[in-house]
Protein backbone atom coordinates (compact mmCIF):
# COMPACT_ATOMS: atom_id res chain seq x y z
CA UNK A 1 0.00 0.00 0.00
CA UNK A 2 2.15 3.15 0.92
CA UNK A 3 5.03 1.35 -1.23
CA UNK A 4 2.34 1.79 -4.26
CA UNK A 5 1.70 5.64 -2.60
CA UNK A 6 5.12 6.47 -2.64
CA UNK A 7 5.39 4.92 -6.76
CA UNK A 8 2.68 7.01 -7.70
CA UNK A 9 3.78 10.24 -5.70
CA UNK A 10 7.04 9.65 -7.36
CA UNK A 11 5.41 9.42 -10.90
CA UNK A 12 3.50 12.45 -10.65
CA UNK A 13 6.49 14.49 -9.69
CA UNK A 14 8.72 13.16 -12.74
CA UNK A 15 5.57 14.06 -14.74
CA UNK A 16 5.65 17.85 -13.03
CA UNK A 17 9.00 18.77 -13.57
CA UNK A 18 9.38 17.05 -17.26
CA UNK A 19 6.73 18.91 -18.20
CA UNK A 20 7.66 22.54 -16.15
CA UNK A 21 6.59 24.60 -19.26
CA UNK A 22 2.97 23.80 -17.87
CA UNK A 23 3.57 24.64 -14.23
CA UNK A 24 4.97 28.48 -15.45
CA UNK A 25 1.74 28.87 -17.66
CA UNK A 26 -0.28 28.29 -14.49
CA UNK A 27 2.03 30.34 -12.60
CA UNK A 28 2.17 33.39 -15.28
CA UNK A 29 -1.72 33.34 -15.58
CA UNK A 30 -2.24 33.78 -12.02
CA UNK A 31 0.37 36.72 -12.13
CA UNK A 32 -1.67 38.08 -15.16
CA UNK A 33 -5.38 37.68 -13.25
CA UNK A 34 -3.47 39.55 -10.10
CA UNK A 35 -2.03 41.96 -12.74
CA UNK A 36 -5.98 42.54 -14.03
CA UNK A 37 -7.66 43.09 -10.98
CA UNK A 38 -4.90 45.21 -9.35
CA UNK A 39 -5.60 47.37 -13.03
CA UNK A 40 -9.20 47.24 -12.96
CA UNK A 41 -9.16 48.37 -9.59
CA UNK A 42 -7.20 51.57 -10.14
CA UNK A 43 -4.27 52.71 -8.60
CA UNK A 44 -6.08 53.45 -4.87
CA UNK A 45 -3.83 51.45 -2.89
CA UNK A 46 -5.73 51.39 0.63
CA UNK A 47 -8.96 49.65 -1.63
CA UNK A 48 -6.17 47.40 -3.15
CA UNK A 49 -4.91 46.58 0.23
CA UNK A 50 -8.31 45.86 1.75
CA UNK A 51 -9.39 43.63 -1.24
CA UNK A 52 -6.41 41.56 -1.76
CA UNK A 53 -6.87 38.51 0.17
CA UNK A 54 -10.47 38.17 -1.39
CA UNK A 55 -8.72 38.46 -5.08
CA UNK A 56 -6.08 36.31 -4.36
CA UNK A 57 -8.02 33.36 -3.17
CA UNK A 58 -10.05 33.74 -6.70
CA UNK A 59 -6.53 33.81 -8.29
CA UNK A 60 -5.53 30.95 -6.44
CA UNK A 61 -9.36 28.89 -7.46
CA UNK A 62 -9.17 29.61 -11.27
CA UNK A 63 -5.37 28.28 -11.50
CA UNK A 64 -5.84 25.51 -9.22
CA UNK A 65 -8.71 24.85 -11.90
CA UNK A 66 -6.35 24.17 -14.87
CA UNK A 67 -3.81 22.07 -13.58
CA UNK A 68 -6.59 19.77 -11.52
CA UNK A 69 -8.03 19.44 -14.84
CA UNK A 70 -4.81 18.82 -16.44
CA UNK A 71 -3.39 16.11 -14.32
CA UNK A 72 -6.67 13.85 -14.39
CA UNK A 73 -6.95 14.54 -17.65
CA UNK A 74 -3.26 12.84 -18.28
CA UNK A 75 -4.46 9.77 -16.65
CA UNK A 76 -7.44 9.49 -18.80
CA UNK A 77 -5.30 9.26 -21.81
CA UNK A 78 -4.50 5.24 -23.47
CA UNK A 79 -6.80 4.06 -20.73
CA UNK A 80 -3.77 4.63 -18.62
CA UNK A 81 -5.96 4.82 -15.01
CA UNK A 82 -7.49 1.85 -16.10
CA UNK A 83 -3.82 0.09 -16.67
CA UNK A 84 -3.05 1.15 -13.02
CA UNK A 85 -6.01 -0.09 -11.19
CA UNK A 86 -5.53 -3.30 -13.10
CA UNK A 87 -2.29 -3.39 -12.06
CA UNK A 88 -3.74 -3.54 -8.15
CA UNK A 89 -3.78 -0.02 -7.26
CA UNK A 90 -6.24 0.66 -5.03
CA UNK A 91 -8.73 3.64 -5.83
CA UNK A 92 -8.23 4.97 -2.72
CA UNK A 93 -4.15 5.15 -2.72
CA UNK A 94 -4.57 6.82 -6.00
CA UNK A 95 -6.58 9.45 -4.95
CA UNK A 96 -4.55 10.17 -2.03
CA UNK A 97 -1.31 10.51 -4.88
CA UNK A 98 -3.12 12.31 -7.10
CA UNK A 99 -4.20 14.65 -4.13
CA UNK A 100 -0.96 14.77 -2.64
CA UNK A 101 1.07 15.90 -5.76
CA UNK A 102 -2.20 18.29 -6.56
CA UNK A 103 -1.80 19.79 -3.12
CA UNK A 104 2.22 20.45 -3.38
CA UNK A 105 1.69 21.56 -7.10
CA UNK A 106 -0.65 24.23 -5.97
CA UNK A 107 1.71 24.83 -2.99
CA UNK A 108 4.35 25.68 -5.62
CA UNK A 109 2.21 27.85 -7.52
CA UNK A 110 0.62 29.87 -4.52
CA UNK A 111 4.12 30.47 -3.62
CA UNK A 112 5.51 31.97 -6.85
CA UNK A 113 1.54 34.21 -6.53
CA UNK A 114 2.81 35.61 -3.16
CA UNK A 115 5.42 38.05 -4.75
CA UNK A 116 3.28 39.77 -6.69
CA UNK A 117 0.31 39.99 -4.21
CA UNK A 118 2.90 41.35 -1.73
CA UNK A 119 4.43 43.67 -5.17
CA UNK A 120 1.18 44.76 -6.55
CA UNK A 121 -1.31 45.07 -3.30
CA UNK A 122 1.07 46.27 -1.22
CA UNK A 123 0.35 43.10 1.41
CA UNK A 124 2.67 42.75 4.57
CA UNK A 125 4.17 39.73 4.21
CA UNK A 126 3.35 37.25 7.20
CA UNK A 127 4.08 33.52 8.51
CA UNK A 128 0.81 33.07 9.50
CA UNK A 129 -0.36 33.59 5.73
CA UNK A 130 1.73 30.06 4.94
CA UNK A 131 -0.71 28.33 7.79
CA UNK A 132 -3.57 29.87 5.88
CA UNK A 133 -2.58 28.77 2.48
CA UNK A 134 -1.72 25.31 3.21
CA UNK A 135 -4.87 24.54 5.06
CA UNK A 136 -6.99 26.18 2.21
CA UNK A 137 -4.80 23.95 -0.38
CA UNK A 138 -5.82 20.84 1.13
CA UNK A 139 -9.09 21.52 0.79
CA UNK A 140 -9.15 22.19 -2.72
CA UNK A 141 -6.50 19.66 -3.54
CA UNK A 142 -9.14 17.14 -1.63
CA UNK A 143 -12.24 18.03 -3.25
CA UNK A 144 -10.78 19.01 -6.77
CA UNK A 145 -9.01 16.21 -7.42
CA UNK A 146 -12.48 13.92 -6.39
CA UNK A 147 -14.16 16.29 -8.69
CA UNK A 148 -11.85 16.56 -11.45
CA UNK A 149 -11.81 12.49 -11.41
CA UNK A 150 -15.41 12.66 -12.51
CA UNK A 151 -15.35 15.74 -15.21
CA UNK A 152 -12.66 14.96 -17.03
CA UNK A 153 -14.12 11.83 -18.77
CA UNK A 154 -17.22 13.98 -19.37
CA UNK A 155 -17.85 16.06 -22.77
CA UNK A 156 -17.26 19.97 -22.05
CA UNK A 157 -15.80 18.40 -18.13
CA UNK A 158 -13.36 21.31 -18.58
CA UNK A 159 -16.42 24.05 -18.38
CA UNK A 160 -18.06 21.64 -15.56
CA UNK A 161 -15.19 21.03 -13.31
CA UNK A 162 -15.72 24.79 -11.90
CA UNK A 163 -19.25 24.84 -11.68
CA UNK A 164 -19.58 22.22 -9.68
CA UNK A 165 -16.55 22.41 -7.65
CA UNK A 166 -16.70 26.30 -6.71
CA UNK A 167 -19.87 26.53 -4.88
CA UNK A 168 -18.50 23.38 -2.80
CA UNK A 169 -15.57 25.53 -2.09
CA UNK A 170 -17.62 28.58 -0.32
CA UNK A 171 -16.83 27.50 3.09
CA UNK A 172 -13.39 27.16 2.35
CA UNK A 173 -12.71 30.61 0.58
CA UNK A 174 -15.16 32.37 2.99
CA UNK A 175 -12.47 30.83 5.41
CA UNK A 176 -9.38 31.42 3.31
CA UNK A 177 -10.19 34.84 2.39
CA UNK A 178 -11.28 36.22 6.30
CA UNK A 179 -8.23 34.38 7.68
CA UNK A 180 -5.35 35.78 5.06
CA UNK A 181 -7.31 39.44 5.69
CA UNK A 182 -6.68 39.00 9.26
CA UNK A 183 -3.53 38.32 9.17
CA UNK A 184 -2.61 41.42 6.80
CA UNK A 185 -5.06 43.63 8.51
CA UNK A 186 -3.68 42.41 12.25
CA UNK A 187 -5.82 40.23 14.10
CA UNK A 188 -6.51 41.96 17.54
CA UNK A 189 -9.38 39.74 19.18
CA UNK A 190 -7.76 36.45 17.60
CA UNK A 191 -10.54 35.91 15.49
CA UNK A 192 -8.05 33.90 13.27
CA UNK A 193 -8.80 30.41 15.29
CA UNK A 194 -12.20 30.81 14.66
CA UNK A 195 -11.57 30.71 10.38
CA UNK A 196 -8.72 28.18 10.90
CA UNK A 197 -11.12 25.77 12.28
CA UNK A 198 -13.13 25.74 9.91
CA UNK A 199 -10.72 25.08 7.46
CA UNK A 200 -9.36 21.96 9.43
CA UNK A 201 -12.93 20.94 9.28
CA UNK A 202 -13.49 21.35 6.08
CA UNK A 203 -10.64 19.45 4.86
CA UNK A 204 -10.76 16.45 7.14
CA UNK A 205 -14.40 15.70 6.57
CA UNK A 206 -14.00 16.19 2.68
CA UNK A 207 -10.91 13.85 2.73
CA UNK A 208 -12.36 11.54 4.10
CA UNK A 209 -15.58 11.58 2.15
CA UNK A 210 -13.63 11.38 -1.26
CA UNK A 211 -11.52 9.00 0.17
CA UNK A 212 -14.15 6.92 1.13
CA UNK A 213 -15.89 7.65 -2.32
CA UNK A 214 -12.85 7.06 -4.35
CA UNK A 215 -13.59 3.44 -5.75
CA UNK A 216 -16.94 5.24 -7.20
CA UNK A 217 -15.11 8.55 -8.54
CA UNK A 218 -12.29 6.50 -10.02
CA UNK A 219 -13.17 3.00 -11.20
CA UNK A 220 -14.89 2.78 -13.49
CA UNK A 221 -15.51 -1.56 -13.10
CA UNK A 222 -16.36 -1.60 -9.43
CA UNK B 1 -54.24 4.86 -6.29
CA UNK B 2 -52.00 7.75 -7.00
CA UNK B 3 -55.27 9.44 -8.74
CA UNK B 4 -56.81 9.56 -5.28
CA UNK B 5 -54.33 10.40 -3.77
CA UNK B 6 -53.33 13.64 -5.82
CA UNK B 7 -57.10 14.50 -5.82
CA UNK B 8 -56.95 14.48 -2.37
CA UNK B 9 -53.75 16.86 -1.95
CA UNK B 10 -54.72 18.61 -4.30
CA UNK B 11 -58.04 19.81 -2.60
CA UNK B 12 -56.38 19.83 0.76
CA UNK B 13 -53.97 22.93 -0.90
CA UNK B 14 -56.49 24.59 -1.95
CA UNK B 15 -58.20 24.53 1.46
CA UNK B 16 -54.66 25.73 3.21
CA UNK B 17 -54.32 28.03 0.56
CA UNK B 18 -57.62 29.73 1.29
CA UNK B 19 -57.54 29.46 4.75
CA UNK B 20 -53.95 30.98 4.49
CA UNK B 21 -55.34 33.79 2.33
CA UNK B 22 -58.84 34.25 3.62
CA UNK B 23 -58.97 33.40 7.12
CA UNK B 24 -55.47 34.06 8.37
CA UNK B 25 -55.53 37.60 10.44
CA UNK B 26 -53.35 40.12 8.14
CA UNK B 27 -50.16 41.28 10.16
CA UNK B 28 -50.03 44.46 12.02
CA UNK B 29 -46.79 45.61 10.22
CA UNK B 30 -46.51 43.95 7.18
CA UNK B 31 -49.79 43.95 6.32
CA UNK B 32 -51.39 41.31 3.64
CA UNK B 33 -47.59 40.97 2.08
CA UNK B 34 -46.77 38.63 4.82
CA UNK B 35 -49.23 35.74 3.42
CA UNK B 36 -46.44 34.76 0.91
CA UNK B 37 -45.05 33.21 4.32
CA UNK B 38 -47.57 30.23 4.04
CA UNK B 39 -45.89 29.47 0.33
CA UNK B 40 -42.68 30.47 1.27
CA UNK B 41 -41.49 28.57 4.60
CA UNK B 42 -43.31 25.49 3.70
CA UNK B 43 -41.60 25.43 0.36
CA UNK B 44 -38.27 25.77 2.17
CA UNK B 45 -38.94 22.94 4.59
CA UNK B 46 -40.26 20.70 1.82
CA UNK B 47 -36.86 21.68 0.05
CA UNK B 48 -34.85 20.48 3.24
CA UNK B 49 -36.88 17.34 3.11
CA UNK B 50 -36.52 16.38 -0.01
CA UNK B 51 -32.84 16.96 -0.58
CA UNK B 52 -32.69 14.65 2.86
CA UNK B 53 -33.95 11.94 1.57
CA UNK B 54 -32.14 12.13 -1.94
CA UNK B 55 -28.95 12.29 0.42
CA UNK B 56 -30.16 8.91 2.26
CA UNK B 57 -31.14 7.51 -0.89
CA UNK B 58 -27.08 8.27 -2.39
CA UNK B 59 -25.81 6.42 0.95
CA UNK B 60 -28.48 3.78 0.42
CA UNK B 61 -27.06 3.61 -3.15
CA UNK B 62 -23.34 3.14 -2.38
CA UNK B 63 -24.14 0.62 0.16
CA UNK B 64 -26.80 -1.76 -1.71
CA UNK B 65 -26.36 -1.09 -5.32
CA UNK B 66 -30.23 -0.86 -6.23
CA UNK B 67 -31.03 0.81 -8.93
CA UNK B 68 -34.37 1.77 -7.35
CA UNK B 69 -32.06 4.28 -4.83
CA UNK B 70 -30.47 5.58 -7.80
CA UNK B 71 -34.10 6.50 -9.38
CA UNK B 72 -35.03 7.88 -5.77
CA UNK B 73 -32.10 9.88 -5.34
CA UNK B 74 -32.72 11.70 -8.98
CA UNK B 75 -36.24 12.24 -8.16
CA UNK B 76 -36.28 13.71 -5.20
CA UNK B 77 -33.26 16.05 -5.61
CA UNK B 78 -35.32 17.72 -8.60
CA UNK B 79 -38.13 18.03 -6.87
CA UNK B 80 -35.61 19.53 -3.59
CA UNK B 81 -34.29 21.86 -6.58
CA UNK B 82 -37.57 22.88 -7.75
CA UNK B 83 -38.73 23.92 -3.90
CA UNK B 84 -35.47 25.50 -3.75
CA UNK B 85 -35.71 27.69 -6.46
CA UNK B 86 -39.62 28.52 -5.30
CA UNK B 87 -38.06 29.61 -1.75
CA UNK B 88 -35.40 32.18 -3.49
CA UNK B 89 -37.93 33.67 -5.78
CA UNK B 90 -40.68 34.02 -2.88
CA UNK B 91 -38.14 35.48 -0.42
CA UNK B 92 -36.90 38.01 -2.97
CA UNK B 93 -40.59 39.02 -4.02
CA UNK B 94 -41.22 39.13 -0.26
CA UNK B 95 -37.70 41.14 0.92
CA UNK B 96 -38.30 44.03 -1.25
CA UNK B 97 -41.28 45.41 0.44
CA UNK B 98 -40.26 44.18 3.68
CA UNK B 99 -36.70 44.62 3.80
CA UNK B 100 -36.73 47.36 1.03
CA UNK B 101 -34.21 44.58 -1.04
CA UNK B 102 -34.49 41.93 -3.12
CA UNK B 103 -31.48 40.30 -1.62
CA UNK B 104 -29.35 40.36 1.66
CA UNK B 105 -27.18 37.99 2.79
CA UNK B 106 -28.71 36.83 5.74
CA UNK B 107 -26.96 33.25 6.34
CA UNK B 108 -30.05 31.03 5.81
CA UNK B 109 -30.50 33.32 2.57
CA UNK B 110 -27.17 32.92 1.34
CA UNK B 111 -26.92 29.20 2.15
CA UNK B 112 -29.99 28.25 0.21
CA UNK B 113 -28.70 30.02 -2.68
CA UNK B 114 -25.44 27.85 -2.55
CA UNK B 115 -28.00 24.92 -1.97
CA UNK B 116 -29.39 25.98 -5.68
CA UNK B 117 -26.15 26.03 -7.45
CA UNK B 118 -24.58 22.82 -5.82
CA UNK B 119 -27.89 20.92 -6.55
CA UNK B 120 -28.25 22.82 -10.03
CA UNK B 121 -24.80 21.89 -10.65
CA UNK B 122 -25.70 17.38 -9.97
CA UNK B 123 -28.61 17.96 -11.91
CA UNK B 124 -26.41 18.95 -14.81
CA UNK B 125 -24.02 16.10 -13.96
CA UNK B 126 -26.96 13.35 -14.18
CA UNK B 127 -27.56 14.42 -17.75
CA UNK B 128 -23.81 14.72 -18.93
CA UNK B 129 -23.10 10.44 -17.92
CA UNK B 130 -24.45 8.06 -20.58
CA UNK B 131 -23.64 4.88 -18.96
CA UNK B 132 -26.74 4.16 -16.53
CA UNK B 133 -24.29 2.47 -13.95
CA UNK B 134 -21.85 5.13 -13.47
CA UNK B 135 -24.10 7.83 -13.33
CA UNK B 136 -25.67 5.85 -10.44
CA UNK B 137 -22.05 5.36 -9.03
CA UNK B 138 -20.94 9.07 -9.57
CA UNK B 139 -24.27 10.48 -8.54
CA UNK B 140 -24.58 8.73 -5.44
CA UNK B 141 -20.83 10.06 -4.42
CA UNK B 142 -21.36 13.36 -5.16
CA UNK B 143 -24.65 13.53 -3.93
CA UNK B 144 -23.63 12.59 -0.26
CA UNK B 145 -20.63 15.22 -0.46
CA UNK B 146 -23.07 17.95 -1.12
CA UNK B 147 -25.33 17.54 1.50
CA UNK B 148 -22.66 17.00 3.83
CA UNK B 149 -21.21 20.44 2.64
CA UNK B 150 -24.73 22.08 4.07
CA UNK B 151 -24.03 22.59 7.48
CA UNK B 152 -20.43 23.21 6.54
CA UNK B 153 -21.41 26.47 4.35
CA UNK B 154 -24.41 27.38 7.05
CA UNK B 155 -22.12 28.01 9.64
CA UNK B 156 -19.54 29.44 7.78
CA UNK B 157 -21.47 31.89 6.47
CA UNK B 158 -23.18 32.71 9.65
CA UNK B 159 -19.93 33.34 10.85
CA UNK B 160 -18.70 35.40 8.01
CA UNK B 161 -21.96 37.70 8.40
CA UNK B 162 -22.07 37.71 12.48
CA UNK B 163 -18.75 39.60 11.92
CA UNK B 164 -20.19 42.26 9.95
CA UNK B 165 -23.94 43.05 10.63
CA UNK B 166 -26.57 41.15 12.55
CA UNK B 167 -28.55 38.94 10.82
CA UNK B 168 -32.49 40.16 10.52
CA UNK B 169 -35.10 37.64 10.58
CA UNK B 170 -38.55 38.16 11.61
CA UNK B 171 -39.25 35.30 14.46
CA UNK B 172 -42.01 35.22 16.43
CA UNK B 173 -45.32 33.96 14.86
CA UNK B 174 -48.84 34.53 16.37
CA UNK B 175 -50.78 31.39 17.27
CA UNK B 176 -53.44 32.44 14.42
CA UNK B 177 -50.69 31.67 11.74
CA UNK B 178 -49.39 28.90 12.80
CA UNK B 179 -52.06 26.68 12.26
CA UNK B 180 -52.14 27.88 8.96
CA UNK B 181 -48.72 27.69 7.94
CA UNK B 182 -48.36 24.03 9.12
CA UNK B 183 -52.08 22.94 7.19
CA UNK B 184 -49.80 24.51 4.19
CA UNK B 185 -46.23 22.82 5.10
CA UNK B 186 -48.56 19.48 5.18
CA UNK B 187 -50.57 20.73 1.71
CA UNK B 188 -47.21 21.79 0.04
CA UNK B 189 -45.55 18.34 1.26
CA UNK B 190 -48.76 16.73 -0.57
CA UNK B 191 -47.80 18.41 -3.90
CA UNK B 192 -44.02 17.00 -3.51
CA UNK B 193 -44.86 13.99 -2.80
CA UNK B 194 -46.92 14.48 -6.25
CA UNK B 195 -44.59 15.61 -7.84
CA UNK B 196 -41.75 12.84 -6.53
CA UNK B 197 -44.12 10.08 -7.68
CA UNK B 198 -44.51 11.13 -11.01
CA UNK B 199 -40.73 11.74 -11.32
CA UNK B 200 -39.82 8.20 -9.82
CA UNK B 201 -42.63 6.71 -12.57
CA UNK B 202 -40.57 9.29 -15.33
CA UNK B 203 -37.02 7.60 -14.11
CA UNK B 204 -38.50 3.78 -13.90
CA UNK B 205 -39.70 4.14 -17.34
CA UNK B 206 -35.93 5.96 -18.93
CA UNK B 207 -34.56 3.14 -17.00
CA UNK B 208 -36.70 0.41 -18.96
CA UNK B 209 -35.74 2.46 -21.97
CA UNK B 210 -31.88 2.22 -21.32
CA UNK B 211 -32.06 -1.49 -20.66
CA UNK B 212 -33.57 -2.37 -24.38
Amino acid sequence: MLSDLITLIQKDFRLIIRSSVHLFSVVLFGVLLLLLFSFSMGGDIDLLRKSAAGLFWITVFFSSTFFLDQSLQYEQKDGRIEGLLLLGVDPKIYYVSKTFSNFLLLILVEFFLLFPLIVLFDVPFSWSMLTVLIMGSFGISALGTAYAGVTTSLVSGNVLLPLLLYPMLIPLLLAGVQATQLCITGDLFNERFMWYSLLAIFDVVFFVAAFLCAPFLFDKSS
Amino acid sequence: MFVVFSLIAILFFAFAQYWALAIAPPEKWMGDVYRILFVHVPAAWNALLMLSVSFVASILYLIKRKPFYDRLAASSSEVGVVLTGLTLMLGSIWGKPTWGVWWTWDPRLTTTAILFLLYMGYQILRRLIDDAEQRAKISAALGTMIFLNVPIVYFSVKWWRTLHQLQSSPQTVAPEMVLPLRLNAFAILGLALIFLWMRMRIARLESQKEEQ
